[in-house]
């Protein structure tokens, strides 16, 4: 499994918001994209799995086209967790999580599909929520039902859009963890948008940031350097190295 | 994880429960609802006389009494039955596809085009299918029920084109229907200002959704829309419940929304447009039937769909029968009754119930 991203330029109406975006990722390769508020990093991920269209430039899987493929297809290959999902609605979350079986369900869900279902209720640590009901959850269990649901549709790639939003700082690890140990695990193509710089570079191999819609960086992890965070956030940072090669970056105050 | 699965099995053999015990309500209402009347008879004579019309056997009946059944109350009571489940699942479907719980037939236009329809038939002698002249006594119920037919199916064309041109977004779909619900009744108005009042009686006669009119022709034609059209909608199921979040979430879970959404705008128009036709307007079903069965039954539509149709079925023959006793021996239209019931059964739901849409 190649994601590879060539060109991809996107407005909304007149408003410009990618530029000629490209990059690639491969099979068990976890990509964080990076930049500030308004930068393009949904819109990003959003073109990825033809939620949107770009009027330039194409998304690759595998050398095929994402333009070629059916809605049906493009949700077996690609798992999404939205930044923000408001509508919160009575389901159980079990019958939640078997949402993401849809794609490859006929009407009723299969030995397999049920299976699949409880073992990612038990990956996340879910299994006592399963039959609470999505509406009466805190922001952060709302949050791993999010994600269990992009994990039931066992995508080829994951595009996680904040994914650490509301979860506090044990699930914010263990979520992070589980999707880096499927990516090495199974080879899924991670890319997840992220604000949090110390929590994204801790658990990717590699690191776009973008700014204005434009890619202004892209390498591996240890590369990233302090005048590239300072010039994109426009502040002053230092960094300091926890001996993994690993940077880590904070705000000089 | 094996006790995740029993949990789960357990929520479908209640959801199990519920419904049997739904169709067996339903049941026991139709046999009762038989029973009443002019000529009221015990269940065991109504039990007696079906089986007699159904398994036709040696044994010998009261013609007049197998007359009765079969042309006046039968007609009536299945027609209650399949209109009330029509309306329920329209309502259903299209509280899921607007994404909003106040979405009924209504929303969309369905209901005021048909009584446009029906009053360009009775005041101006217009129908579609031949003129029919100005004697409303002669009127032929038919060129009514076509005319009613044609201008909510024209009427639910014109809005799915509306929503389709601004991406079938809910709220713009829900603003057409607003504004073709305006239009025909106005059209409406200005049709009777020119009418007559005998022609004027005759659209308001029209208007208060009536069961009585029912012939076994009507309830066939009814039916058969209903079996058409259900299991389409059951195949759809399973769009729904990845619509109840957003399009955004459906998208990515592989739903086609667009296709789905003008799909059901159609169904659930032709749910009501044909019931509408035969019977007249009938509110507060469309509305009611899937708030009661989200709250029994949960939100999974593959559940839900069979259900509000059970709970319209009941609702409306509910009323109907009410209709028929409590002022007996004079007969109310059904149409008012759904009206005094509903009001405030959906106003103890609304004020019971504080979270649950969809
Ligand atoms: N539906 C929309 N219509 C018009 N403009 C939009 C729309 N969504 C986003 N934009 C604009 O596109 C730009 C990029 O938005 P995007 O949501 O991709 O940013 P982001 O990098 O995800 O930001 P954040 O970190 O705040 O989530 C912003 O300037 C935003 O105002
Ligand atoms: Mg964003």
């Amino acid at each position: 499994m190649i994601l590879r991203v060539a060109g991809v330029c996107f407005r909304y109406g007149s408003l410009p918001v990618l530029k000629d975006v490209t990059f690639e990722v491969n099979k068990g390769e976890v990509v964080c994209i990076l930049g500030p508020n308004g930068s393009g990093k949904t819109t990003l991920l959003r073109c990825i799995n033809r939620l949107l269209r770009p009027y330039k430039g194409s998304v690759l899987v595998n050398e095929r086209d994402v333009i070629s493929l059916k809605r049906g297809e493009i949700a077996k290959i690609f798992g999404y967790v939205p930044q923000i999902e408001e509508n919160r609605f009575p389901l159980t979350v079990f019958e939640a999580v078997m949402l993401g079986r849809k794609p490859h369900m006929g009407w009723r869900p299969s030995k397999r599909d049920f299976k699949a279902v409880s073992d990612i209720l038990r990956d996340l640590d879910l299994e006592g929520l399963a039959m609470r009901k999505v509406s009466e959850l805190s922001g952060g269990e709302w949050r791993k039902v999010i994600m269990a649901r992009a994990l039931a549709q066992e995508p080829e790639v994951l595009l996680l859009d904040e994914p650490t939003n509301h979860l506090d700082l044990k699930h914010q690890v263990e979520v992070l963890s589980l999707v880096r140990t499927l990516a090495k695990k199974k080879g899924l193509c991670v890319i997840m948008a992220m604000h949090d710089i110390n929590l994204a570079l801790r658990f990717s191999d590699k690191v776009i940031v973008i700014s204005e819609g434009r890619i202004v960086f892209s390498g591996k992890v240890s590369e990233l350097s302090p005048s590239i965070v300072e010039r994109v956030y426009g502040i002053k940072v230092e960094v300091l190295h926890d001996g993994n090669g690993i940077p880590i970056i904070i705000p000089a105050i | 994880m094996r006790q995740v699965l029993e949990e789960y099995r357990g929520l479908i053999k209640k959801r199990s429960i519920v419904m049997v015990a739904l169709a067996i309500m339903l049941l026991s209402l139709t046999l009762f609802s038989i029973s009443i009347g002019s000529m009221s008879l015990s269940l065991g004579k109504v039990v007696e006389v079906l089986t007699f019309i159904f398994l036709p056997s040696s044994r010998r009946m009261d013609p007049s009494l197998v007359r009765i059944i079969i042309n006046l109350r039968l007609p009536r009571i299945i027609m209650a039955i399949i209109a009330g489940a029509c309306l329920g699942i329209a309502g259903t479907i299209l509280q899921v596809i607007l994404r909003n719980p106040l979405a009924s037939p209504y929303t969309i236009g369905v209901t005021s085009s048909a009584a446009f329809g029906a009053a360009l038939a009775i005041i101006l002698g217009a129908g579609i299918i031949g003129w029919m002249g100005k004697n409303i006594i002669y009127m032929n119920p038919y060129v009514v029920v076509f005319n009613a037919f044609t201008f909510s199916a024209m009427c639910s064309i014109i809005v799915a084109f509306l929503s389709l041109y601004k991406g079938t977004s809910p709220s713009a779909t829900i603003l057409a229907g607003i504004a073709m619900t305006y239009l025909f009744s106005a059209a409406t108005s200005l049709l009777q200002y020119f009418g007559t009042t005998e022609q004027i009686a005759a659209l308001v006669f029209w208007v208060f959704g009536d069961l009585g009119k029912a012939e076994w022709l009507d309830v066939s034609i009814t039916s058969c829309i209903f079996l058409i059209t259900l299991p389409l909608i059951m195949w759809l199921t399973g769009d729904y419940n990845a619509l109840i979040s957003s399009d955004e979430v459906a998208e990515s879970l592989g739903v086609n929304v667009r296709t789905v959404r003008i799909i059901s705008l159609i169904m659930a128009s032709l749910l009501t447009a044909t019931p509408i036709a035969f019977i007249g307007t009938i509110s507060f079903i469309g509305l009611l039937a899937p708030h009661i069965a989200r709250l029994v039954i949960g939100l999974d539509y593959r559940y839900l769909v069979p259900t509000s149709a059970l709970i319209g079925a009941i609702l409306l023959l509910a009323a109907d029968t009410a209709g028929r006793t409590v002022l007996s021996p004079l007969i109310l239209p059904v149409g008012i009754l759904t009206a005094f019931m509903g009001v405030p059964l959906f106003l103890y739901l609304l004020l019971k119930r504080r979270e649950g849409y969809l």
